[in-house]
């Protein structure tokens, strides 16, 4: 619609925490950073098929702050609290 | 490790065949070990393993194997205490044959699992389990190109339906046959470190033998997560079905204490009487009023934890207990704990043993204790029978159900204040990501249930009935000597008494007192010790408590049962859980 180079840049897909994605968006994993979990959070993410160069989409977020369920690849749903979900960031793909 | 000369080998060679079974949590592991194993499998200690392992030893083509069902894990790598524990069992033991079992549907993932194994140098066959759901996602999978690829057999197979399994087992034989003058094998953890397995490797491995539809088919999980799950109305829903859970123990398994007790009432009439009454008069007092009855209050329990467990099986099954630790996280953070804690703690409400094991799956030791912290709060059944045995006793029918309910408010109530108040202290500071599988629902089999169920319940036998036994045998002791001594003057009356100044002031008399004191064995020697301790039959024991002892003593009773100490069972447990004397003293 315009001809904003940044708008452009933004539809090509920008990176974004997980965590900001609403249900039925979805992104690319880049990195899971470590936080105050060392390499805990990114290798259990890794046996869930949550790492980089996968999908993720967001299924459905909880009211009150609570987790977020998400979609790793093709077929597994997983809970994740939002903190956790802050961690992963993900270029988001636009529709 | 290194094993691998000629005289080690010899002296490491199994005297069966051994194989031990891997996979991620949720992925039918179980079930296909169930499958393979019938009822057989016992739990077992295995030296230098901190967990027990369950085993089995099956004769499968004129050949007696022993299968291992290791803790379900994600990672071969990984640093969770059940990590650790396959890691330490594929050093420690050297195996045969190693079983991979895979969700079909989540091959895109799972597929690591069997390449880290071939890096170990292990002999694998790979079973994709839930072949079934696979089709239902329209995911294909040509198993011999999988095959080829990965270098070990693949086998698409249903554990829950049967479907594939007699080539799978078939290829099972088939591989043992071919290494029949091999020595058993050692994990080589160095190979293992030593690669780097990326990406690219696992989609090199799938691709051509795996195909994802473009369109994933909309699955019945998807439908019901928007109900189960709704943000305002999936925890009262949850609550609601618990409710449910409990109604049915409580509709089945108390009358079903009464036709136990029919039975085990005939035995005596008809078999121990008869038979003692040869002996002399006090082994015969010791045989009944000391053994017998310890047999017989457990026996009048098995229906009651059996149903419980079926049930807890199946809610299991479902899948609706991780969306139970989904629907809690958000309250349960607030307190150090996390959804799984939960959990946990429902599962306490059978019986606090298998849920303080079960907090084995948390990785960070601080939510771990502070998890088994809260798990004996919970109100198992043994102390719901004994609760029930004495609020019949004592209050109008008509508030009977409340009086109980009350009792699981403050359950949970001094649950979450110890949590609440412990989690301020550094010592539980939680350290663990929550980051939980939703698996999708699954219609539990009756075959299924009943494994599962009868499992735990043997489990819970072998731990119980030692304690119970012991437990009523010393409860004679005290109440039988001296002799010609009866009520207050016997040795636990006096005990009884010793205590009262600290026990009138909260409305406990000194029978009651002793039966508490019982109640730290067991639970269940409460109501059977009562017996004991007034010389009378369970029925006259109810009449007289509910002519001596007013609602309030009662209600104070129960409320000293439910908090002051968890059974020697459970103490236990924990003690061996946290692997320290003093968090175990502690709660």
């Amino acid at each position: 619609m315009s001809n904003d180079p940044t708008l452009e840049t933004l539809r090509e897909g920008r990176i974004v925490s997980l965590e900001s994605l609403q249900p039925g968006e979805s992104g690319i994993v880049e990195i899971v950073e470590a936080g105050s979990f060392e390499n805990g959070l990114s290798v259990r993410l890794r046996a869930l098929g949550l790492s980089s160069t996968h999908q993720v989409s967001m299924v459905r977020r909880a009211w009150f702050g609570g987790p977020l369920v998400v979609r790793a690849g093709k077929a597994t749903e997983i809970a994740i609290r939002r903190t956790e979900a802050e961690l992963v960031k993900v270029r988001k793909i636009q529709d | 490790m290194s094993h691998c000369s000629p005289a080690d080998a010899n002296l490491d060679r199994n005297d069966v065949p051994r194989i031990a079974m891997i996979g991620q949590p949720n992925t039918g592991k179980s079930m296909l070990y169930n499958r393979i194993t019938g009822a057989s499998a016992y739990v077992g200690n295995w030296p230098g393993i901190t967990v027990s392992l369950s085993n089995a030893r099956v004769n499968l083509g004129g050949r007696t194997l022993e299968f291992v069902d290791l803790p379900g894990i994600y990672d071969l790598e990984g640093f969770s205490e059940d990590e650790t524990v396959v890691a330490n069992f594929l050093k420690t033991y050297p195996v045969d044959l190693v079983v991979i079992v895979i969700n079909a549907s989540q091959i895109d993932r799972q597929i690591l699992m069997p390449l880290q194994i071939k890096q170990l140098g292990l002999p694998a066959v790979v079973m994709l389990n839930m072949a079934d759901e696979a089709r239902k996602n329209a995911i294909e999978i040509d198993t011999e190109t999988l095959s080829a690829r990965v270098g070990l057999p693949v086998h698409l197979i249903s554990a829950k339906y049967g479907e594939g399994y007699p080539d799978a087992i078939a290829s099972v034989d088939k591989v043992l046959s071919a290494r029949a003058d091999t020595p058993p094998i050692y994990a080589d953890y160095d190979a293992l470190r030593e690669t780097l397995m990326t990406e690219e490797t696992l989609a090199e491995t799938l691709s051509g033998a795996v195909f994802y539809p473009e369109i994933p088919p909309q699955t019945i999980a998807q439908k019901l997560d928007r109900f189960l799950l709704h943000p305002v109305f999936g925890l009262p829903l949850f609550f609601a079905v618990m409710l449910l859970v409990f109604y049915i123990v409580w509709a089945i398994g108390l009358p079903s204490q009464g036709w136990v007790g029919a039975i085990t009432d005939w035995i005596q009439n008809r078999i121990l009487e008869p038979v003692l009454g040869l002996g002399p008069a006090w082994l015969q007092n010791f045989v009944i009023n000391g053994i017998w009855l310890g047999v017989a209050t457990v026996a009048s329990f098995v229906p009651l934890i059996m149903l419980f467990f079926f049930c807890m099986a199946a809610v299991e099954d479902l899948g609706y207990l991780s969306r139970a630790a989904y629907l809690m996280d958000t309250w349960m953070r607030r307190i150090g704990l996390d959804g799984r804690s939960f959990v946990m703690q429902m599962m306490g409400f059978g019986c606090n043993v298998p849920a303080l094991m079960g907090t084995r799956v948390m990785r960070s030791q601080p939510l771990r204790l502070l998890s088994m912290l809260i798990i004996p709060f919970s109100l198992c059944s043994a102390r719901l029978a004994v609760f029930v045995f004495i609020i019949a006793a004592v209050f109008p029918p008509a508030q009977g159900p409340l009086v109980l309910f009350s009792f699981y408010v403050i359950s949970f109530a001094a649950a979450f204040l110890a949590a609440a108040i412990f989690s301020r202290s550094k010592q539980f500071k939680n350290t663990e990501p929550f980051v939980l599988e939703l698996p999708p629902y699954r219609v539990p089999t009756l075959r299924q249930v009943w494994l599962r169920g009868y499992g735990e319940l043997r489990e819970f036998l072998r731990r119980a009935t030692n304690f119970i036994i012991i437990g009523t045998i010393a409860v004679w002791f005290l109440t039988n000597f001296p002799t010609n001594a009866t009520g207050l003057d016997t040795w636990g009356g006096q005990l009884g008494e010793l205590l009262q100044p600290v026990m009138a002031p909260i409305g406990i008399n000194p029978y009651l007192t002793l039966a508490l004191i019982f109640g730290f064995i067991a639970k269940e020697v409460v109501i059977g010790s009562l017996s004991t301790i007034y010389a009378m039959s369970a029925g006259l024991v109810a009449h007289q408590i509910g002519l001596t002892v007013s609602p309030a003593a009662a209600y104070s009773f129960c409320l000293f049962c439910l908090l002051y100490t968890p059974c020697l069972t459970t103490v236990a447990t924990v003690k061996a859980e946290s692997r320290s004397w003093g968090f175990m003293i502690f709660p």
